[in-house]
């Protein structure tokens, strides 16, 4: 016997076997179809009895198997259904042929056949084979059903004569010995009429009535006669035969216990074992089926209590059906040409357990049949490792299943296969990966503990990558690699980590990151990964606009001197509504402006050993349109905290809420947002966007001075210009205030700030002609005009302690000096938004002009 | 001769595995990660009867064609497996569990630590030098 049949399971030992086989040139949906249909006929009854045979059925089944009939009677094939299709007579007087010769290798085990041929109207129907049944199209697959009741009716006929034949054979006769086939030369030439020798025959018939009985459904009587079985044959150690004995003890108490409730949902996935297929069998769970006696109908027990009694006699109990199985399986394991036997024998008694919940004992036995030398081909090691694995998950041995569907995964492709199988493959390393505590839905971030082994699931992933990319589907691939990198970013070594990216980079070259949900196979979609690792975000802070450019909130026109907050109707109220502290620390108490651009820093940090190459590095934002603007840069190896500047330019006002960036790495596009990254501080997220403002520019025609006095306040863009006057002296200077925003400047207000000195002394003005101010706004886009501001120098030099020091040259004479006074006066020379309308409150930049005197005197 | 020692957290990570040759370290990776499914199996099985007279020591979790497999876990749920080259059948039960218990102290003296952090992998020298011991001390 070669190949194994890795989808018994005990309950089996109570079928019919039936083959059913295609002929001629049906095509291979046609012939599912109808398979399906002639499989739905899963139990025959008898008109008289209230008993059921089980049956099964077979696409493919090798004739070798057949002489273990005698052996175990559910290896025999006691039927054959044919399916054909023809379109004419001479195809016809062929497929006769090849029907005969079917039923030729089946030879004398068959109790009936029968075959269907589709196709064929009415001129050849008189043919006088009353075994063939012609069907004129596939839609008439309603009368194959009956067919095949009848036909399995008639085969359970059969079953019953041959049944009671052999019960009906008394101690004393004479009876062939049973055999297998590697014993049949053993045999030879033996004394026959040695008292063993009659006791082996007559043990081993029993077991043959014993699997007679099994499968036309008298529990009891199979019971009685495994008994007696095993008691004749330990007696003369005829090893396999007991053990096939045990074996149908455990399988009788095994159907007596659980009932047979899984056969429809088993019966169905029959079929022809391809290649790596995998067999997705739901079980409903089976649970343990008291048989009611006053069900059980038997003929010659009749429902009365007596059967309970026999019942509790001879079945086993759950703990002694572990027990016999083991011991079979041990004396099976004696015969090395039994290797296939032991092997299914020691996978239904896995199924046994699994039903039990005996988890340990399976799991020996599972890893017992792990050992057993089978001679398989290349292709069916595939399916043995698959079903270890499937086994193992049934126990609940997660790792020890994904171990095994690794191992079957990788016989998928070995070397000496012609064509590796790298999809099967692939699929199979998928399956694994839950066994690995691997998911690709979340990789975990680095805080939390990892769950898993390293090294192990490393393996796995690169693996994954490997066939992913031989498969043909480089976007799979990327996205895989991509997932490692990620989610084992602390489990690399430095080595590692540079082969990786490496990697990664040249296959993103190849095939971009996808950025939607990537669709791995039917039902699993995984969506893009975020490699919020590299570089790491620490913090995120917005940053208020330059202050040259920052808005300001002008009182409301009519300038009360009180400040009226617009919402509250009460004048004065002592009480003092007061923010809360961390409310206030996490508000942004200022606006950007629609139009300009805005920034927000983070600080960075890049984990790799090497060089960080990020590009296309910008804000991704919520709230109104936001343009951000992608910034390309470049961080060294394992660097602390880098500030990093992001900017971008809001496009309509209202507010803007920063909820994550989008770099690019290695090729990869990823996306971040900042809810998920635990590792970063956030003060705060949401900026409120005002409308766009106009910009202003002023610029004069007078020198620069070098930079004599520093800034007033800080931050303010200043440039010093020196006008040199005599006392008394007025002097007009030019200023050209030219609108370069896009927004027209709708008033302007100039304020001249003078320094304290100054102030005190008096010692000068500055004044401008506000009719001539007014007439200038609006201001249009573009457009440029002339501000004249005089300045009037007036010193008073009665007041001379300190201010001016003395010269006094060669001849000692004390001149009165005239002093020079220098003005700075400073302005803002870029962009000054001017007004913001927003209902009742204006907003007005003001234009700062403040002057200083330098003490500065010469002759 | 001990060629494989592993320690392995409650949660199921290791925390420690060392082997003997130094090649072909994955292969003892997964068979130590495969050998879990067993120590569940029987923590689970043995909790169901008597939760507080539970046995230390686990035994033989199952054999392979090279090597014996044995399992040991303490009340912390921290298990401690050893991989035994089967080619040593001198071993007696009782060896392997003064191995374990060997083991145990040596864990033990490790949580001592105040500088180690519960739940990072294990580097300190003694532990090292107590687990080469072990797994020399046939040779």
């Amino acid at each position: 016997m070669t190949d194994p049949d890795y989808t018994q399971c005990a309950e089996d030992h109570q079928c019919l076997l039936v083959v059913v086989k295609p002929l001629g040139s049906i095509s291979k949906g046609n012939f599912s179809c109808v398979f399906d249909k002639i499989s739905s006929v899963e139990q025959a009854t008898l008109q008289e009895s209230h008993r059921a045979t089980w049956i099964r059925y077979k696409q493919y089944y090798p004739p070798e198997n057949n002489d273990w009939g005698d052996f175990q009677a559910h290896r025999r094939v006691v039927g054959l259904i044919a399916v054909a299709e023809s379109c004419d007579s001479q195809e016809l007087s062929q497929i006769f042929e090849s029907f005969d010769g079917l039923r030729g290798e089946y030879g004398t085990s068959l109790y009936n056949w029968r075959m269907f041929v589709f196709g064929l109207t009415g001129e050849v129907v008189d043919q006088n084979r009353t075994d063939v049944d012609f069907v004129s199209d596939y839609e008439q697959l309603g009368g194959i059903t009956r067919t095949v009741e009848e036909f399995t009716s008639s085969l359970f006929i059969v079953l019953e004569s041959k049944r009671l034949d052999r019960a009906s054979e008394k101690a004393g006769d004479k009876m062939p010995l049973l055999c297998v086939p590697f014993e049949k030369k053993d045999f030879v030439g033996l004394d026959t009429d040695s008292r063993n020798y009659r006791k082996r025959c007559q043990g081993r018939m029993r077991k043959h009535v014993g699997d007679l009985n099994l499968q036309a459904g008298l529990l009891h009587e199979a019971l009685v006669n495994y008994h007696i079985a095993v008691e004749t044959l330990r007696s003369i150690n005829d090893f396999l035969w007991l053990a096939a004995a045990l074996e149908g003890l455990c399988v009788a108490s095994v159907v007596s216990h659980y009932g047979t409730t899984c056969r429809t949902t088993k019966a169905r996935h029959q079929g022809a074992s391809t290649q790596a297929e995998k067999e997705k069998r739901s079980r409903a769970g089976m649970q343990e089926v008291l048989i009611d006696p006053g069900s059980l109908t038997t003929n010659g027990i009749g429902g009365d209590p007596s059967l309970e009694i026999g019942r509790a006699k001879n079945c086993l109990s759950p703990d002694d059906i572990v027990e016999k199985y083991r011991e079979a399986i041990s004396f099976y394991g004696k015969y090395q040409q039994a290797a296939v036997i032991e092997l299914e024998a020691c996978i239904k008694a896995v199924r046994v357990l699994a039903v039990q919940k005996k988890r340990s004992e399976a799991a020996d036995f599972l890893q017992n049949a792990i050992y057993i030398h089978v001679d398989v081909t290349e292709d069916e090691r595939i399916q043995r490792y698959s079903v270890l694995s499937e086994l193992y998950e049934q126990i609940g041995f997660r790792r020890k299943a994904a171990f095994f569907k690794r191992i079957s995964a990788m016989q998928c492709v070995r070397a000496a296969l012609p064509e590796p199988g790298w999809k099967a493959c692939y699929e199979l390393l998928l399956d694994t990966l839950q066994g690995y505590n691997l998911s690709l839905d979340n990789p975990q971030s680095s805080t939390e503990s990892h769950h898993g082994w390293p090294a192990v699931q490393l393996r796995i992933l690169h693996e994954l990558v490997y066939s992913s990319q031989r498969m043909g589907n480089p976007a799979l691939s990327v996205h895989h690699l991509t997932f490692l990198l990620h989610s084992m970013l602390d489990f690399l070594s430095e080595q590692e980590k540079k082969e990786v990216s490496q990697i990664l980079e040249k296959y993103a070259a190849n095939c971009r990151g996808h950025s939607t949900a990537l669709e791995i196979r039917e039902g699993l979609q995984v969506q893009p990964i975020a490699l919020s690792k590299l570089p790491i975000i620490r913090s995120m802070k917005i940053i208020n606009l330059p202050p040259n450019l920052r808005p300001v909130k002008l009182k409301s026109g009519d300038g009360l001197s009180t400040p009226i907050s617009s919402s509250s109707p009460f004048i004065y109220s002592p009480i003092v509504v007061q923010q809360r502290r961390e409310q206030r620390a996490n508000q942004i108490d200022f606006q950007w402006v629609q139009g300009d651009v805005c920034e927000v820093q983070l600080m960075v940090y890049n984990p790799m050993p090497f060089e960080l190459r990020v590009e296309n590095m910008g804000l991704i934002t919520s709230g109104v349109e936001f343009e951000s603007l992608p910034a390309a840069l470049s961080l060294p190896a394992e660097s602390g905290l880098y500030p990093v500047t992001l900017v971008g330019v809001p496009k309509i006002p209202g507010p803007v809420t920063i909820t994550g960036y989008h770099t690019e790495v290695f090729g990869i596009p990823s996306r971040c947002m900042l809810q998920n990254l635990s590792h970063c501080k956030v003060m705060c997220s949401t900026v409120d966007v005002v409308p766009a403002l106009p910009l202003t520019q002023l610029t004069t025609s007078l020198p620069r001075c070098s930079g004599l006095i520093a800034p007033s306040t800080l931050g303010d863009v200043c440039c010093n210009v020196v006008v040199r006057l005599f006392n008394g002296e007025t002097q007009k200077v030019s200023v050209q205030l030219e609108n370069i925003g896009k927004q027209p400047v709708e008033s302007i207000e100039l304020d001249v700030t003078y320094s304290q000195q100054q102030r005190d002394s008096g010692t000068c003005r500055v004044t401008w002609d506000t009719q001539e101010l007014q007439k200038l706004i609006p201001l249009q886009p573009g457009s440029l005009v002339d501000l004249t501001l005089s300045i009037h120098a007036n010193f008073d030099f009665s007041n001379t302690d300190g201010s001016f020091t003395e010269m006094q040259d060669g001849e000692g004479i004390v001149r009165r000096n005239v002093s020079f006074l220098t003005l700075v006066t400073l302005y803002n020379p870029f962009f000054i938004p001017a007004t913001w309308r927003k209902g009742d409150i204006v907003v007005t930049q003001v234009v700062r002009l403040s002057v200083r005197p330098s003490g500065h005197q010469h002759l | 001769m001990a060629v494989c020692v592993a320690v392995i957290t409650k949660e199921n990570y290791p925390l420690y595995i060392s082997n003997i040759p130094a090649a072909n370290e994955l292969k003892f990776h997964y068979t130590v990660h495969t050998s879990l499914d067993v120590v569940e199996e029987k923590l689970s099985a043995v909790g169901k009867t008597a939760s507080d007279l539970r046995e230390l020591y686990l035994g033989l979790l199952y054999p392979t064609e090279d090597y014996k497999v044995y399992g040991y876990v303490a009340n912390t749920k921290v298990k401690f497996v050893i991989v035994i080259d089967s080619s040593n059948t001198s071993f007696r039960d009782n060896e392997i569990r003064s191995m374990f218990r060997k083991l145990h102290t040596a864990y033990t003296d490790v949580m001592c630590n105040p500088f180690y952090t519960p739940g990072d992998p294990i580097r300190s020298k003694t532990f090292d030098n107590v687990i080469s011991s072990m797994m020399m001390q046939v040779c």
